[in-house]
């Protein structure tokens, strides 16, 4: 049963807070009366069993408990208010009592209103650290002390992070609404970008808190799905959803037993989940369908090609490096460029990628560890050992992970003929 | 010259729409004088509180519902004065 809740509070909590917040108006007051109705549940539930709905149940004790507690500290004039604009909204006399009131009708409401969290919780006001941890704290169900490992942060931190977010938010009056379709585009980018960071972050293999990283991607995924049902009509979403699940599929295969890195050229595909591949690549059909093609798609689509090769060698990298070029074009960035180049080095040999690669201004990718790493194995396979050895030895200062330490360790050792 | 023309319009706009509620422009900080009060002591010393290579150049005050529409209207003013444009809300 306790485990039961606490699922039901990772996939429900964020639901049930993005309704509070647009009833109560105020994010700290939406958060405490989901934690008392959950509280409520847990003392419930192991006797009633759980109800066919809990989201809806959830919300619904939380309003009105949230109601009952406004009503008893009402001395404070801006509580007061807040209470009375509670009795004023025309859906509130019917149902005090929830059993009496039509959930699925709520339910519906819901829906918009995790949208509105979303946006407001990426609002472009915030820093992308502040938005990553909001988004997760109030949708995705993570508490403080959670976030905190998962981000490597002292906890302290973390808090101050969110009190301040939601600080910023409060005093600004940030609206509680879906953007308008002018400020769309960038609002959502702002919205998918925060869950990217979020499962790229749970990607990335750790010695220490594996587990919690996991959750991360889990939870990225999953918000990703919701974003994808509540904005169906908008294809970088599903985009979003279809990149995450495809570099998802490759995850059973980027750690040895030993928990080295593994590479993508020698990873054992049979490992990859065939199910999360076949889920992606259904989602980046309907893309391509579409026809309107933006930054997630495109990656998405690499994804999709990597996935479909059986193995390193018989990748389609032509495909691979005109997928890059339309990402470029569209969004010019060195890391783009990197990316192609590596891709060039796959298709024309590694001189040429080599070539591609010496051709970016590489002073935005001074200290941006790939860039060397990437730099080095291309290298090497060039030919060029001793160039080889001083990128490794440059990647190697800016790896704080074990797994890649060791893995690049290995690599320059072999270049260096040690 | 142009920078003046753009802020007009935008201060032609913003009376239109109904919130515009104040405007001033700043001479530069050296005009500046600090004050301060110690122990029912007043002192002052010339130049900006903080030396610093920007400077607040002038700031408008503007009424509006929300977080979003003082954002877009910033980007009017930052476009029309071609300056950085700061946005704080107002306690209360």
């Amino acid at each position: 049963m306790s485990e039961d809740l606490a699922a039901i509070f990772r996939r429900e909590a964020g639901r049930c807070t993005a309704t509070l917040i647009r009833v109560l108006g105020d994010i700290d007051l939406a958060e405490d009366a989901v934690a008392e109705a959950f509280t409520i549940a847990a003392e419930r539930w192991p006797e009633t069993g759980v109800p066919p709905n809990p989201g809806a149940w959830i919300t619904t004790i939380a309003r009105n408990r949230a109601i009952d507690r406004l009503r008893r500290e009402s001395t404070r004039t801006e509580r007061h208010l807040a209470a009375h604009r509670l009795h004023e909204t025309p859906d509130m006399e019917a149902d005090h009592r929830p059993e009496l009131r039509d959930l699925d009708a709520f339910v519906d409401v819901v829906l918009d209103d995790q949208l509105r969290l979303m946006f407001l919780c990426c609002h472009p006001a915030l820093a992308l650290d502040a938005q990553v941890a909001l988004t997760l704290r109030l949708l995705g169900g993570l508490d403080t002390p959670e976030l905190a490992r998962a981000f490597l942060v002292p906890e302290a931190t973390m808090a101050q992070r969110i009190v301040r977010a939601k600080r910023k938010l409060r005093n600004n009056h940030a609206p509680y609404r879906i953007p308008r379709a002018a400020e769309l585009p960038d609002r959502l980018h702002a919205v998918l970008t925060a869950i990217y960071l979020v499962f790229t972050e749970g990607h990335r293999a750790t010695s220490g808190d594996e587990l919690l990283r996991v959750d991360l991607s889990v939870a990225a995924i999953r918000l990703g799905r919701v974003l994808v049902e509540l904005m169906p009509d908008e294809p970088e979403a599903v985009g979003l959803l279809a990149l995450m699940l495809l570099s998802d599929a490759r995850r059973p295969a980027r750690v040895a037993p030993d928990g080295a890195l593994v590479r993508l050229a020698d990873q054992d595909r049979s490992r990859w989940d065939r199910r999360l591949i076949a889920e992606g690549h259904k989602l980046v059909r309907a893309c391509l369908r579409r026809n309107q093609p933006g930054p997630f798609q495109i990656q998405a689509a690499i994804a999709a090609v990597h996935a479909a090769a059986p193995s390193g060698e018989t990748t389609d990298w032509s495909q691979i490096v005109a997928l890059y070029d339309l990402l470029h074009a569209q969004r010019p960035n060195p890391v783009v460029a990197m990316n192609r180049a590596i891709a060039v080095g796959e298709l024309r040999g590694a001189p040429d990628g080599v070539a591609e690669l010496e051709a970016i201004d590489a002073e935005p990718l001074a200290d941006y560890q790939p860039y060397h790493a990437a730099r080095a194995d291309l290298l090497a396979r060039a030919g060029r050992a001793a160039d080889a050895v001083a990128a490794y030895d440059r990647a190697l200062e800016l790896t704080t992970n074990p797994a890649e330490r060791r893995f690049l360790a290995d690599r320059r050792a072999t270049v260096a003929g040690e | 010259m142009r920078t003046k023309h753009q802020v007009d319009a935008l201060h032609q706009e913003m009376t239109e729409r109904g919130i515009w509620v104040f405007v001033g422009g700043l001479p530069p900080a050296s005009t500046a004088t600090v004050v301060r009060s110690n122990a029912g002591e007043t002192s002052m010393t010339d130049g900006p509180y903080a030396e610093s290579k920007e400077q607040m150049g002038g700031f408008w005050v503007i009424e509006v519902p929300d977080l979003d529409a003082a954002l877009e209207w910033a980007g009017k003013a930052a476009a029309a004065c071609e300056r950085p444009i700061e946005v704080r809300p107002l306690q209360g």
